[in-house]
């Protein structure tokens, strides 16, 4: 683990890399090789026989629907599972990995898709901590410690303080401290699990900048992402994985194009891609915010919701749009400005409140942390929401009227489960999203606040939660779309509020043309003076 | 009434599969055992006490199990017994009240203590553990100061009379820890708050945005841990005809160590009524095996010591070969809260 600390971090491989150019050489043994690797759980077989290869200077896409394997390939090279059959090559030379230690020490950095920070400890100690510098005296040299560590981060030009505890971090920033992190280890295998899954367009763009350089140096990367537009955008070669096994052989990024790849990792030709046109033009105002402040952030919200209507929220993580949706529903005070249900002025102060009183429901974007009790099954999950409903005068909850509610909302949702009493923590995300709006449909919502529904989720399941979505407001429901997606916000909104550090920035009204669209959202968000940076964002997150 | 998910039908198989039936045959197979090999198990005077300490243990280890459910813990447990009982002893020889009144009082104050505990949890956002710690302390203070270390001895007859009563092996008592384990399976599989004590324990941000009154729910939970705890003070009070100002000081471990066995997860969100029950019976038995044997007390706590570590090992390790997020392999999922 020694590392020369003098130095400033530069870009560059430490060992064996060819100088400046990328080895294209098929007769020497690539970077890395798995070979027929099989691995079972106690009743599923996860991976079946898959290989993949990546060589120096390459970025590879590793790609699948959730539950294809993908994580559980990174997972055995990463030293934290171990194949129950195949082999790994680095080089040519045959390796195992008995626990993550070795991995990192054969010079594999993963930046995982959960994060994996310490959350007390500062940005510097986290990105430093396998190595932290120490004195003569044996003691950790904090000097040299944020010295470095700031320089890793400005490279990825992310506006954080070395110093600052990752705890202080949106999500965002934490993402970033968690490729610092990565990148600072120099290893020639660079493992990117959904690295942009909260980073917004021009992070992401600076580190593909990175990620760039580091392959012109010979690093080789793996990338995972459900974002089919990056993966054409930066990968060479594309290896994509269905229910565990290899969908097909690796493949050059130029013999692909997207719906090859849908078709590949689902097995069929794409769904399409237009949702039909609705049948019913929006109806009366149900929810309307006036001139609403929050101490949050959210600055002089005014925007009106009908029936039958998705209003879509844009913004970049940390522009206020999650603090505004908990502020609605009365998790969070609001300062100033009214909140007006059917044209009524209403002071929401608890969830029970803006559920029992203005019938407004809220699908959080954390399903783990806030959306669903994960130990608990899918039937009670989904009738939380009416308990109380269901109790008779004697206070008791009929167990029969109880399931005969659930059953129909997760048969019309499609919730793909065992039985009802299946634990929430065995199902798929998208199965899990299904279940987090369906306990709203049951409780009867006419305002549904869905936040950021299809973060980490595959495409196809996308694609149906999408369906979801506008069936629910060809229904009449009134739906509040937050959303860092922009085909999605484009796909599916009526009309699009961008908001920008707490405040709108500009209403557009949605016609579906992405290319039209887009433009005009990123205008907004970005500023219309500011080229390319970020406005000021809340540095804390939620 | 299991809370592991036993879906209808019951057969050895089926046993074998839920935490609670592999605890249900090792408490079975015990009983079984000390009847074949120890003279002294089987006598009627044995089972009576073996009963009647069950029932008692089981009131005490479901005082914890309500509040564990929420994520929290009741340190007090032990001290709300010890106070109650107090209190009422102190009605009875100080002002001869009449006892309806006692009784009220008595489990009312375990109430009221309760609800200063939750409160107070609520209230600061500190973890009940803290809170209770404290308030642990404050309440065998109060019971130190009314009694001056000396039990009351001034319990009405009926309640001696009461507390002595017993129908061959069955302590009449003990008819009230069962009326207690079937209003507590009642109260968490078919009532709203049992529910939302769950749910608040399996992930409180969840419940708060669905709507769940949650601070409310914890208040209520801590209450029922109170009132838990006065009932089996009083009991213990009418069985050992005093009200001594040492009942409960050696309530807090048991408590732990009977819902871990039963298979309560810690972190909240998981009950186990019947496993409760079942943890408690095999740490009596286990008790009463080494009593009749004549082993020295003192290698009891020991052995208890060890079980929970055996009962938290195990169960965790039971838990974690299951892969998290994979869809299939459910049949040997354990259940969850209210199944």
């Amino acid at each position: 683990m020694d590392r020369d600390h003098i130095n400033p971090p530069q870009l560059d491989v430490p060992e064996q890399a060819p100088a400046g150019g990328v080895a294209t050489d098929p007769a020497t043994p690539p970077l890395l090789e798995m070979r027929g690797i099989s691995k079972a759980f106690p009743g599923v077989q996860a991976l079946d026989d898959v290989a993949l290869t990546l060589r120096e200077g390459q970025v590879l896409a590793l790609l699948g629907e959730n539950g294809a394997g993908k994580s559980t390939v990174i997972k055995i090279l990463t030293g934290l599972y171990q194949a129950d059959q195949g082999e790994i090559y680095l080089r040519g030379e045959r390796v195992e990995f008995a626990e993550p230690h070795s991995a990192i020490a054969a010079g594999i950095a993963h930046v995982p898709q959960e994060r994996n920070l310490v959350p007390d400890f500062s940005a510097g100690e986290n990105i430093m901590f396998e190595s932290l510098p120490t004195t003569r005296r044996g003691l950790v040299d904090y000097h040299a410690v944020h010295r470095e560590a700031q320089q890793w981060l400005d490279l990825l030009k992310a506006p954080i303080d070395s110093h600052t505890p990752v705890s202080d971090l949106s999500v965002a920033h934490m993402q970033l401290v968690e490729i610092a992190r990565a990148i600072s280890r120099q290893g020639r295998i660079l493992v990117l699990d959904e690295p942009t899954a909260s980073l917004t367009p021009h992070e992401t763009d600076v580190l593909f900048e990175i990620l760039r350089r580091l392959r012109d140096q010979g690093v080789g990367i793996i990338f995972v992402s459900h974002k089919l537009e990056e993966v054409f955008e930066l990968c060479d070669s594309i290896n994509v994985l269905r229910d565990g096994l290899n969908a097909g052989p690796q493949a050059s990024v130029e013999d692909m194009d997207s719906d090859k790849l849908i078709t590949l990792m689902v097995g069929r030709a794409p769904v399409k891609q237009e949702l039909p046109r609705r049948a019913t033009e929006p109806g009366g105002p149900v929810l309307e915010l006036r001139n609403v402040s929050t101490p949050a952030g959210a600055a002089d919200i005014s925007f009106t919701l009908h029936r039958g209507e998705i209003v879509g929220l844009y913004g970049l993580v940390g522009a206020g749009r999650s603090e505004l949706a908990r502020a609605i529903i009365g998790v969070e005070p609001i300062a100033a400005g009214q909140i007006l249900v059917d044209g009524e002025v209403a002071r929401i102060k608890s969830p029970k409140e803006a559920l029992d009183r203005y019938r407004i429901g809220y699908v959080s974007e954390n399903r783990k942390e806030e959306g669903l009790i994960q130990m608990h099954s899918v039937l009670s999950n989904v009738s939380i929401t009416i308990w109380r409903k269901l109790q008779n005068v004697s206070g008791f909850i009929n167990g029969r009227k109880e399931r005969a509610t659930v059953q129909p909302f997760v048969e019309k949702l499609d919730v793909k489960a065992p039985s009802l009493t299946t634990p929430i923590a065995s199902l798929s995300g998208g199965n899990q999203q299904k279940v987090s709006v369906a306990k709203w449909l049951a409780a009867g919502v006419e305002v549904l606040i869905v936040d950021e529904p299809t973060v980490g989720i595959d495409v196809r399941t996308k694609a149906n939660i999408h369906e979801l979505i506008w069936d629910l407001v060809s229904q009449g429901l009134a739906i509040i779309l937050i959303s860092s997606d922009m085909p999605e916000i484009v796909r599916l909104a009526d009309r699009i509020l961008v908001m920008r550090s707490g405040r709108i920035m500009g209403e557009i009204d949605n016609d579906h043309d992405y290319a039209k669209a887009s433009e005009r959202i990123l205008a907004e968000a970005w500023g219309a003076r500011g080229a390319g940076t970020p406005g000021p964002v809340n540095e804390k997150g939620k | 009434m299991t809370t592991h998910g036993f879906n209808g039908r019951l057969t050895p198989a089926s046993l074998l599969r839920t935490e609670t039936g592999v605890l249900f045959l090792i408490v079975f197979a015990g009983l079984t055992g000390l009847s074949v090999f120890t003279e002294q198990f089987l006598v009627t005077f044995n089972i009576y006490v073996l009963l009647y300490n069950i029932a008692l243990a089981t009131l005490v280890a479901y005082g914890q199990m309500v509040v564990v459910a929420t994520g929290g813990f009741n340190i007090s447990l032990g001290a709300t017994g010890a106070l109650s009982v107090v209190f009422s002893a102190m009605l009875m020889e100080w002002y001869d009240v009449p006892l309806p009144v006692v009784i009220a009082a008595g489990l009312g104050s375990g109430v009221v203590m309760g609800w200063i505990n939750g409160y107070l949890t609520v209230k600061t956002g500190i973890h009940s553990f803290i809170i209770t710690l404290g308030t642990a302390s404050a309440y065998t203070g109060a019971t130190m100061a009314i009694t001056n270390a000396n039990p009351f001895y001034d319990i009405y007859g009926g309640v001696i009379k009461w507390g002595q009563a017993r129908w061959g092996f069955w302590p009449w008592p003990a008819t009230v820890t069962v009326i207690v384990v079937v209003l507590l399976a009642l109260l968490f599989h078919r009532m709203v708050l049992g529910r939302q004590i769950l749910a608040v324990g399996g992930n409180e941000q969840a419940a708060q945005l669905t709507g769940v009154p949650v601070k409310r729910v914890v208040v209520w939970a801590h209450m029922l841990s109170g009132l838990l705890a006065a009932i089996a003070g009083f009991l213990t009070m009418a069985r050992v005809a005093a009200g001594a100002p040492t009942i409960g000081n050696d309530w807090l471990l048991p408590s732990f160590a009977a819902i871990i066995i039963g298979g309560v997860v810690l972190e909240g969100g998981r009950i186990a009524i019947l496993g409760t029950l079942l943890g408690v019976t095999l740490l009596g038995v286990i008790g009463n095996a080494l009593a009749i044997n004549h082993v020295n007390p003192f290698w009891v706590t020991l052995l208890q010591g060890s079980l929970i570590l055996v009962a938290v090992i195990v169960g965790t390790a039971v838990r974690s070969t299951k892969p998290a997020p994979l869809f299939r392999s459910q049949a040997a999922t354990p259940g969850e809260g209210i199944e």
